[in-house]
């Protein structure tokens, strides 16, 4: 019984009370580089999910024989390696998802979400337990692409998923679907955040990482 | 023709397509180290720094190691490990040859390696057919790009410290709605890029 | 000893299965990927000049680029033919617009009247250059046949020769508009060239 909660609570973690984007922002390239619409929002989600659930595995799989030293660079190889072959699969089956996307699927190796996550549970984890983390955080990074695709795709361009829905009461905003909107809107979905739940948002961002992409200090201090 | 190429490649991604405020690359550190001045300076030279090398170096994996082997589709993963090993090895030379350096960018450089937009410039160059000078030109005026972003951002954050900013907004989200605007003003540059 | 060595055999190891797995995945993909793209490049050509049945590629480009460096962005062109007889020509130009090199499939037919403008892979900025591909911007090269050189206006569209540009995205207009002139001037080249022969 235990274990099936404990299971349960290893794939809704990344869902809500961990998102991967929302609570803890990390992942801000892809968030706010490919929602110019819904379609791209999950198109990228997925494929991030498909590297998560692969990477999780395999890097819980190995966890005892991986020598703490090189696991950096052992895990790195892994996630590129997944990485690698979702995007050959794409370019063969999904060619207009893959031009969509472009650079940022190759660009999921440095995604700080997946990083994070095998260092931080697929490494002391067993495999059954983190295939389902991967599946909740993929989730869960799917979810927030969507919502922020969905936000700037009806107010930048009047349509969702293609479909116009403006239905002439509204004339599209151009500029939520321009650099300038992925921020705008990323800001706000964040302060509502904080506005309507008791859950701050904590930047933790890439203090979180092993490795930071860049990483959050406090105070402006830089932690390594 | 070669300097009017390599002027459009720097104005490019200097302004044009700042690396952070439209291509949407190394909005980590934007966001992370963007609050005081002096760290936005130095995570900017460690930044140009990592960037140039390894354009050059990647470019010439490519070239002459992955092409000849028709292993063009190991490029992610090869470039990667690449910057990972770089990015380590300036570490060590900065902390051996030049202490002055090492201790000016030393705490940024490990944080370089997952940057996205280090990775970012070694895949642009293959897409975009740069030579090798091309690629390092590419690779410096992109960091440099990424350096005036974040030192105009940390001059807007450090203003917001006085600022009575409505409870939910605090933090990130208004640093994110500053962007937008730095974001907004960059547009301006658009006109320059003509054909 | 032991430290260094199984570290590096370890990492040895995931580095070669990766590569093998890597290996492996390309081996089974890239006909597939090959095939999509000579496909979607197929398909591009049959909506451009939908008058032919099959394609030939016409060598010897090089010459006349050679002559002429503004065609140099004509990459490839096809000869169009329904039966025995040919139709039309069809373009492949690669033209610089405002995020990289926009692939364009340009058709033309055997009086000189462009038949079909297609745009492919490119990264222009979503709700502004990557709008070129829809109506009603495209639409205006088809049916015409330019007596003139093509030139793109902001507003006030006087003559078919005139296109109007997208309102925000003038790069993207002018870079199709060059490429779409490149067709025809290459196209006019060829004609000269097949009637001397």
């Amino acid at each position: 019984m235990s274990a099936v909660k404990e299971g349960f609570k290893n794939l809704t973690r990344g869902i809500m009370k961990e998102n991967p984007v929302f609570r803890l922002v990390l992942g801000t390239c892809p968030t706010l580089a490919v929602t110019t619409s819904a379609e791209n929002g999950i198109g990228m989600g997925i494929a991030a999910t498909v590297v998560l659930i692969g990477s999780n595995a395999v890097i819980s799989l190995l966890r005892k024989v991986i020598p703490d030293k090189v696991r950096i660079p052992a895990f790195i190889t892994i996630i590129a390696g997944f990485v690698t072959i979702v995007q050959m699969l794409l370019k063969a089956y999904l060619p207009a998802i893959d031009k969509q996307l472009g650079i940022y699927i190759p660009l999921i190796v440095v995604n700080c979400i997946i990083l994070a996550r095998a260092e931080m549970f697929a490494s002391k984890n067993g495999v059954f337990m983190s295939i389902l983390d991967a599946i909740g955080m993929g989730i869960g990074f799917t979810l927030a692409l969507l919502t922020l695709g969905t936000i700037r795709e009806v107010l930048g361009n009047g349509t969702w998923f293609g479909m116009d829905i403006s239905g002439g009461v509204f004339e599209p905003v151009l500029i939520m679907v321009l650099p300038p909107g992925g921020f705008l809107a990323f800001g706000f979905v964040l302060a509502a955040i904080n506005k309507f739940s008791a859950l701050k948002v904590e930047h933790k961002g890439c203090a979180s990482c092993p490795m930071p992409c860049g990483a959050s200090g406090k105070d402006g201090e830089v932690q390594m | 023709m070669d300097g009017y190429k390599l002027m459009v490649i720097v104005i490019g991604a200097l302004l044009v397509k700042n690396f952070v405020l439209s291509q949407f690359l190394g909005i980590c550190p934007f966001l992370g180290v963007s609050k005081k001045l002096s760290t936005a300076l130095g995570m900017g030279g460690a930044v140009i720094f990592v960037m140039t090398i390894a354009s050059g170096v990647t470019r010439l994996v490519y070239d002459y190691l992955l092409v000849p082997f028709g292993l063009g589709y190991l490029d992610t993963i090869a470039f990667i490990l690449v910057i990972a090993a770089l990015v380590q090895l300036v570490e060590v030379i900065l902390k051996r040859f030049v202490p002055p350096l090492y201790k000016a960018l030393g705490i940024y450089l490990p944080l370089i390696t997952t940057n996205c937009a280090v990775l970012g410039v070694a895949l642009l160059n293959i897409k975009e057919g740069y030579n090798l000078l091309e690629s390092m030109v590419y690779g410096f005026s992109g960091g440099l790009g990424f350096t005036l972003g974040l030192v105009l951002f940390a001059g807007v954050r450090e203003r917001m410290e006085y600022c009575d900013i409505p409870k939910a907004f605090e933090g990130l989200p208004i640093a994110l709605i500053a962007a937008a605007l730095v974001s907004i003003s960059f547009f301006g540059f658009q006109g320059l890029m003509g054909i | 000893m032991r430290d260094i060595a199984k570290p590096t055999v370890v990492l040895f190891l995931i580095c070669t299965i990766v590569t093998f797995a890597l290996a492996y995945t390309n081996a089974i993909t890239a006909d597939k990927i090959d095939e999509m793209i000579s496909l979607e490049l197929d398909n591009a050509r049959r909506k451009v000049l939908s008058l032919a049945d099959s394609f030939e590629k016409i060598e010897g480009l090089e010459e006349i680029v050679s002559e002429n460096a503004d065609l140099g962005i004509v990459k490839e062109a096809y000869k169009g033919v329904k039966g025995q007889e040919t139709v039309g020509n069809v373009f492949l130009v690669e033209s610089k617009g405002y995020g990289g090199a926009i692939t364009i499939t340009v058709g033309i037919d055997n009086k000189g009247k462009i038949t079909g403008v297609e745009i492919g892979d490119n990264n222009e900025t979503p709700g502004l250059g990557a709008k070129a591909k829809d109506e009603p911007f495209i639409s205006q090269f088809v049916g015409i046949i330019p007596e003139e050189p093509l030139t793109v206006v902001k507003s006030n569209k006087s003559k078919s020769e005139e296109i109007d540009a997208i309102s925000s995205a003038t790069i993207t207009s002018r870079a199709v508009t060059k490429a779409v002139q490149a067709a025809v001037d290459i196209n006019a080249e060829l004609m000269k060239r097949g009637g001397n022969s």
